[in-house]
């Protein structure tokens, strides 16, 4: 083009970091096309600013915060639960859960808790024999001593059903405790006794038979989740998942609850000092032990490191008449993440215990342990000594993906073990260790991105040698209730407590912080760096475990659903929606619950100060978590630091900056939290 | 004929770099076939080869050797790639127009072939890479580099400089382990007073390495002990093995055995065979490289592995040294213990550091003369001083943690001199 040909720039508008140039076409005055474009743009940024002013003057208005400048509407509209992937149907699978050889050992009855059945398979065929419906996710499994009554607890519908091994039918149920998950046959003196331990509602059910009736309910600790008897029925052993909530700065302790099955009279309640997740308990014939897989949690050390178990490692809690040894179960290079089931043979010579993070059945020679243990300076420090293990460990027999229940036949020939997420049972020869088959159930659902994005979730291999699994932290994708000192802001500052991974659909962004607007950031390179210590998840995998934890739904949200309130829960409702106290003194917006707790999700997804800022950490500002499941999430605040919902405001509100509380009195305290109970 | 046992040291602490090791014994001598040997599944190089390290038998013993590898391998010693069916024809020399070459490791993929090698008998010895085209320098370290390991096709760990012979002293630079990713500069990660060499790539992604103290004569046993670190020089920590089987080699020879048709006036030193293998797995880097300092937070200074805590002798300061190979250490500065034995400084990156217990009085009740370091940013635990390896701590909170890291004017300098 010649220079005199060169189009000078006409004018210049300038939209945000975009300059459109008008230019005249050679030489020519700016025709009709250009005045009109010109006008229209210069319309169009005139009410995009004027749009934005209103917009930051109306954020201001309703959240009564002059700090907030623009935000999306979406923080506030356009929310609808409907749309939220955990609203969704998605697709079943044959997950194995609790499995129960026949007295005979020629049969293996199967739980599959997702496709609400209970299945009849045979050991020699290795193929399902006959299928009986059972509604409310059938979990937990056991049998009466005549082989003639399977019994299933139904942790959905909070049942135990009685079932007809003949005729393979359901003849009676009765309705436990909340989350009906391990369960315990034994005869007593008083009767024979089913043994019931209720995660949800933190309880244990003890059921007498014939009819089968709930004859004690018994406070727990914190998610009791295994059960074992003893043989004479003198005790049963239940295993709580987590530690109740205490000072947050101090050792978690969860609890081995310890009953009379005959009267449920608590025996004992035994602490697993600095340890959780316990979610199989054995007892071992001879001995006078009880065996229970757990995970060594060292939440209160700054995760500077991850060798060594540094952040958590596994072990074995060794109940030996009234004293407890923590030892480990873990090699000092080589970690079996997540135990879980256990079985003792009848010999009490073995017990085999599934790792569902490691893919691994960890057989352990308990005469060995015995040896170990007679001669054991310091048993206590022993759970520190990774190198201790192979004294008793005798194999590690790989699995297919996540294996997580296990029983043995009577004979303690062969093991049967729940591979989860591959949908089959393995059967092993206890003799050799070598597979005798496998039990197809499903097809392992490799088609359904939620279930490859669980077998992401609770697998090991993805952390520095295998310690742990995102599932370590989060069962069931909920918490643990502990806090964590990450490194990544310095030693030491920002204690963080853990956060349940449930309903986190649409309530980006991440982070107590904030920083991390989606969960593929939130869960990828970042956590590799601060946590796993080793590659990130791969970007395929890593979009499967978004679509799993996205439709992770609130715990008990079906159960609570559109229920109707009861009257304590409606003036909660009141208090928590109130814009003025009592008296009629109007409480500012920003200290309405609802202005950042706003609906359905219970969050307006925006950085608050609620004068919660403690002495190690380095802001006030924090993300406003969701509501949705509250009450099953303690401990609360973004260190952890309040044991209860009610400490919120009892003891943890500063100038009323978290919500005005001043003016209720104990009874409207507890309607607030009522109401705050049902989200 | 020639017969190659091959295997692999089950004991990690019997040879003398505590390695795993793939030994070469020759047996006898007339020419056949082959027996035996391992499924090999390399793409470009033959299915099943070996590469060999070949030394002249006329090669006289190197008295006037100048550095190690001199010694190891003197000048003439080849590497060689010989394939199945294992007949001279199928024998390559992958080391052509170099003076001597040896010590050769195979990337997991199996294509590529890193060794040391020198072209002339006064030019340093190198890391070279071999590929069925040809070989190519990867270093052009000054003083050399050696005992190469491969954490991927382009990732290479090597030792540099290579050590003289004589004289030992500060003249003769203190080999350190280096990373060099394809033609980028080479990337320092040890830094301690030892000599570090040998890095061998574990499974776990640590890089498993030898370091004697400096100074010491070379292959003095009590001066040799290993060490891990990440790949990027981060957690160096003294290794304890508990399972031997972490170290990410390539796999031993099926039933250990092969016949190989002998070459007249050649000593097969070393063998391995050209396979693939799994990746090792990798590691986020947490260094901040805009950073000049790191965090060293120890949990109980009164924590060793002689002592338990509280039964000893309790410290109750910390003298936080830091200095180099052949110069005496630099006292940073002290720190007062808490009551539970933890203290937390801050510490210039990249330096040489260490510790001196003290008791009220003042006395030295344990030293750890400057050998370790933290890299830019690292934030670096330990239980104790020298406590027992293969521990995890207690899980409790350390005072230490509760309060900002000591931090000493003088690291303050030597940090800003950076």
């Amino acid at each position: 083009m010649p220079n005199d040909e060169i189009q000078e720039p006409l004018s210049y508008v300038v939209i945000g970091h975009t300059s459109f140039v008008f230019t005249s076409s050679a030489g020519m005055k700016p025709n009709g096309f250009v005045r009109i474009s010109l006008v229209v743009v210069l319309a169009a940024s005139a009410l995009a600013v004027g749009w934005r002013l209103w917009a930051i003057s109306h954020v201001r208005y309703r959240t009564g915060r002059q700090d907030l400048s623009y935000v999306s509407c979406g923080h506030c509209h356009f929310q609808e639960l409907d749309k939220l992937p955990w609203t969704h149907p998605h697709p079943r699978h044959a997950a194995p859960a609790g499995l129960e050889f026949s007295k005979d050992n020629r049969k293996l009855f199967v739980a599959l808790d997702d496709l609400n059945e209970v299945v009849e398979t045979d050991v020699a065929t290795q193929r399902v024999t006959r299928r009986l419906a059972v509604a409310g996710g059938p979990f937990g499994v056991t049998q009466d001593v005549g082989g003639e009554r399977l019994f299933v607890t139904c942790r959905e519908s909070d049942r135990v059903v009685a079932i007809d091994l003949e005729r393979f039918q359901e003849i009676e149920s009765v309705e436990v405790g909340q989350g009906p998950v391990g369960l315990a046959f034994c005869r007593t003196g008083s009767g024979d006794r089913l043994v019931v331990a209720n995660l949800v509602s933190d309880n244990i059910s003890i059921l007498s038979l014939d009819p089968m009736r709930e004859i004690a309910r018994v406070q727990a600790g914190r998610e009791p989740y295994a059960v074992a008897t003893a043989a004479d029925g003198s005790a049963a052993f239940i295993a709580n998942r987590l530690a109740v909530p205490e000072d947050h700065l101090s050792v978690p302790e969860s609890e081995l609850t310890i009953l009379d099955p005959a009267s449920g009279r608590i025996l004992k309640r035994e602490a697993l000092v600095s340890a959780h997740l316990a979610e199989g308990v054995a007892v071992v014939p001879g001995r006078g032990w009880s065996l229970t897989p757990l995970v060594k949690v060292r939440n209160l050390i700054p995760i500077t490191q991850v060798a060594n178990g540094w952040v958590m490692s596994s072990g074995i809690a060794l109940w030996d008449h009234g004293r407890i040894v923590q030892v480990p179960l873990d090699n000092a290079n080589a970690y079996f993440a997540d135990p879980s089931g256990i079985a003792v043979d009848p010999a009490g010579r073995r017990a085999y215990i599934a790792s569902g993070g490691g893919d691994v059945i960890s057989v352990v020679d308990l005469e060995q342990l015995a040896n170990w243990l007679a001669d054991a300076d310091e048993p206590n420090e022993a759970i520190e000594d990774l190198s201790l293990a192979k004294q008793y460990v005798l194999a590690r027999v790989p699995t297919a993906r996540n294996p997580r229940h296990v029983t043995l036949s009577s004979d303690g020939r062969t093991l049967a073990v729940s591979e989860r997420l591959a949908d089959s049972v393995l059967l092993l020869e206890t003799e050799s260790l070598r597979s005798s088959g496998r039990i197809a159930l499903g097809n392992g659902g490799m088609d359904d991105p939620i279930r490859r994005g669980e077998r992401v979730f609770t697998q090991a291999a993805h952390t520095f040698q295998g310690q742990f699994s995102c599932r370590s932290c989060h069962p069931d994708a909920h918490v643990d209730g502990l806090s964590y000192d990450f490194d990544g802001d310095g030693i030491g500052s920002n204690l963080l407590d853990n956060r349940s991974l449930r309903a986190i659909a649409g309530t980006k962004p991440f982070k107590w912080n904030g920083k991390n607007p989606t969960l593929e950031i939130q869960c990828g390179p970042r956590f590799a760096r601060v946590l796993m210590r080793t590659d990130a998840i791969p970007p395929a995998q890593l979009k499967d475990l978004r679509a799993f934890l996205e439709a992770q739904p609130p715990p008990r949200w079906e159960q609570k659903h559109n229920q109707p309130l009861t009257p304590a829960q409606e003036r909660g409702k009141q208090i928590f929606f109130a814009e003025a106290t009592s008296d009629g003194t109007p409480i500012p917006r920003q200290r309405q619950c609802h202005t950042c707790h706003r609906p359905p999700l219970f969050t307006n997804r925006l950085l608050s100060s609620v004068g919660t800022r403690g002495p190690l950490d380095t802001t006030d500002m924090f993300d406003t978590p969701h509501l949705l499941g509250i009450a099953y999430s303690a401990p609360y605040l973004h260190d952890g630091r309040a044991k209860t919902l009610e400490e919120l405001w009892t003891v943890y509100q500063t100038n009323n900056l978290h919500g005005v509380s001043s003016y209720m009195n104990k009874h409207q305290l507890n309607d607030l939290v009522e109401y705050l109970k049902t989200l | 004929m020639l017969h190659l046992f091959l295997f692999r040291d089950s004991n990690p602490q019997g040879s003398p770099a505590g390695l795993p090791v793939l030994m070469a014994g020759v047996l006898s001598l007339p020419a056949v076939g082959l027996l035996m040997t391992s499924a090999g599944c390399s793409r470009e190089f033959p299915d099943g080869a070996i590469v060999m390290v070949q030394t002249l038998e006329s090669a006289r013993p190197a008295d006037e050797a100048e550095t190690i590898l001199d010694q190891r391998y003197p000048g003439g010693s080849r590497l060689v790639l010989v394939s199945p069916p294992f007949q001279p024809a199928n024998v390559q020399v992958l080391s052509k127009g170099l003076m001597a070459a040896g010590g050769p490791v195979v990337c997991p993929s199996g294509r590529r072939i890193f060794f040391a090698g020198k072209k002339t008998g006064s030019s340093p010895w190198q890391i070279y890479a071999a590929t069925p085209g040809g070989i190519r320098p990867v270093t052009a370290m000054p003083g050399g580099a050696m005992h190469p390991a491969v954490l991927s096709e382009q990732d290479v760990i090597f030792s540099s400089p290579v050590p003289k012979l004589r004289p030992v002293g500060p003249s003769n630079g203190l080999p350190a382990l280096y990373a060099q990713t394809g033609r980028e500069p080479p990337r320092r990660l040890t830094f301690g007073t030892a000599a570090a060499s040998e890095p061998e790539v574990l499974r776990d992604g640590r890089i498993l390495f030898v370091a004697a103290r400096a100074g010491a004569e070379s292959g003095a046993r009590s001066d040799v002990a290993k060490f891990t670190m990440n790949r990027d020089g981060t957690e160096v920590t003294a290794f304890t093995p508990d399972v031997v089987d972490v170290v990410q080699r390539a796999p031993e020879l099926s039933r250990g055995r092969i016949d190989f048709p002998a070459h007249p006036g050649w000593r097969v030193v070393e063998a391995i065979p050209v396979t693939a293998r799994p990746r090792p797995a990798g590691h986020s880097s947490s260094i901040a490289p805009g950073k000049k300092s790191g965090t060293i937070l120890c949990l109980n200074a009164n924590w060793t592995r002689h002592s338990k805590p509280n039964n000893a002798s309790q410290a109750e300061r910390v003298r936080v040294l830091a200095g180099d190979a052949f110069e005496p250490a630099q006292v940073l500065g002290e720190v007062k213990l808490l009551a539970d034995g933890s203290f937390m400084v801050e510490v210039p990156a990249d330096t040489p550091i260490g510790f001196e217990t003290l008791d009220a009085e003042g006395r030295v009740l344990s030293r750890l003369p400057p050998a370790i370091w933290v890299r830019p940013g690292e934030n670096r635990s330990c239980l104790g001083c020298h406590e027992p390896g293969n521990r995890s701590p207690r899980n409790a909170r350390p005072l230490a943690a509760t309060l900002p890291p000591a931090r000493f004017s003088n690291v303050l300098q030597m940090t800003s001199a950076k």
